[in-house]
């Protein structure tokens, strides 16, 4: 079955939003600091709030649609675009994230009317703003016409875990985001679950049982409990 | 969530007093294939950018377990309810007060669970991901995983219960309690089949009664 977009992205939201209630890995990310200390450089935008409605409490999932409109300029789009291809580039596996419409899953996520979202919104379309700002700081121009190098040596400030340079952890939580992002956009269409050999749910038309290896490995253990055999 | 799960093992250490809080708990094991990114489990182990994300994205898909703590609470002096003096609902009568706080057993126990998940995971020769946390601050806020049970707890004296073991009440002689209100503690194990057996015992006592022309 071919999914669309529109029908993963609802259902990807669908299911982190009852992730978040159920999930104890959700807890986990919780420990990562909302709201750490900006650089004197990082911008503040000033957003008008989203106010369309959401799914609402009984959405129809057989055939999904998103209610909000889309927010992102065309220029943000263009960067989120370029910054997704950096972040996932193409291999021998699979394609770049810039060559997937990950701007587009990135631009519905974040004009989703929802709180969470809505934080995200701010951090991420501040971190574009942030970006070229810093950019043009260092390099004397956007981010998008530095030179992969200058591009490089920008992202390595803020991109790996316990080598943020002290100052921009901030911007290191909105690539942090942004990422997440990105990733999930990516592994959720069809050339991202390929890469990562996700199956989902598929008809076993026979059980053939546990293998040798595994009923060898139970007759062990249940031999030193004095338990007898398990039959194959 | 899997239904797969870690039941309580220790009661041979217990019984000996070799545990410094009292029951048990069990450990509810989570892992499943979730798409990488967006709230995923290994977010803390896809870092960097580039063609070594994607590498990670790979090698972590898949291939985490978690094991979550449900305990048992213990009643305390702390934790009550009564009628709050100045609120009232819409018909006049005074609404339900309620006073809660954990103690010290489920802080003890959860930091016992806490120390053998861990042992567990590295046992089998995985990495914990999760920051160790003192107890008071992993423990899950209170009233946040739970099974509505108690507040008219059962026993065999009207000044520490509300129902004899019947869940008869102690001041109103022909109300019987057949809900979870007459469980004395929070067990870490669903209730329903309790729940079922008590209704069915106090049904049993009530037929007796109403035969015998008690009430």
């Amino acid at each position: 079955m071919s999914i669309s977009r529109r029908a993963t992205l609802a259902w990807v939201a669908g299911a982190v939003a009852v992730g978040a209630l159920a999930s104890p890995w959700l807890l986990d990310h919780a420990n990562t600091p909302a709201d750490p200390h900006a650089p004197p450089n990082w911008p503040k935008l000033d957003l008008p709030p989203v106010t369309a409605r959401g799914y609402g409490s009984d959405p129809n999932l057989v055939e999904p649609s998103v209610p909000w409109p889309l927010t992102m300029t065309p220029a943000q789009r263009a960067q989120a675009k370029f910054l997704a291809g950096i972040i996932l580039p193409a291999d021998d596996h699979s394609p770049s994230a810039a060559d997937l419409p990950i701007d587009a899953f990135i631009d519905e996520w974040i004009s989703a009317p929802y709180p969470q979202q809505q934080e995200d919104r701010t951090l991420i379309l501040e971190g574009l703003a942030w970006l070229d700002i810093e950019s043009k700081a260092r390099f004397g121009g956007d981010f998008a016409h530095a030179t992969p190098a200058q591009r490089a040596a920008l992202f390595d400030d803020i991109a790996w875990q316990g080598r943020i340079k002290p100052g921009l952890e901030k911007p290191a939580h909105f690539f942090d985001r942004l990422r997440s992002l990105v990733m999930g956009g990516y592994y959720s269409l069809p050339e991202g679950m390929k890469d990562i050999g996700y199956l989902g749910n598929a008809p076993a038309t026979q059980w053939p049982g546990p293998p040798d290896e595994a009923i060898a490995q139970l007759n062990a253990a249940l031999s030193g409990l004095g338990l007898p055999p398990q039959k194959t | 969530m899997s239904p797969t799960s870690i039941s309580w093992w220790l009661y041979k250490e217990q019984a000996a007093g070799k545990l410094d809080f009292p029951r048990g708990y069990h450990y509810e094991i989570g892992g499943r294939f979730r798409a990488p990114g967006a709230g995923s489990p290994a977010a803390g182990l896809e870092d960097g950018y580039g063609a070594s994300l994607k590498e990670d994205a790979r090698r972590y898909y898949g291939a985490q377990i978690s094991l979550t703590v449900r305990g048992e609470m213990i009643p305390n002096a702390d934790s009550y309810c009564e009628l709050d003096p100045a609120v009232k609902d819409r018909f006049g009568l005074p609404v339900l007060r309620f006073h809660w706080k954990f103690s010290d057993h489920e802080y003890r126990q959860i930091a016992h669970g806490i120390k053998t998940a861990r042992a567990i995971i590295e046992k089998l020769g995985g990495k914990v991901l999760t920051p160790e946390l003192p107890p008071q601050k992993a423990i899950a806020v209170g009233g946040w995983i739970i099974h509505e049970v108690g507040t008219t707890r059962m026993g065999d004296k009207p000044d520490n219960s509300v129902t004899d073991s019947y869940g008869r009440a102690w001041d109103v002689d022909n109300l019987v309690i057949a809900d979870g209100g007459v469980f004395t503690s929070n067990a870490h194990k669903n209730p329903t089949l309790t729940i079922m057996a008590l209704a069915w015992r106090s049904a049993d006592q009530l037929a007796e009664r109403m035969r015998k022309g008690e009430i």
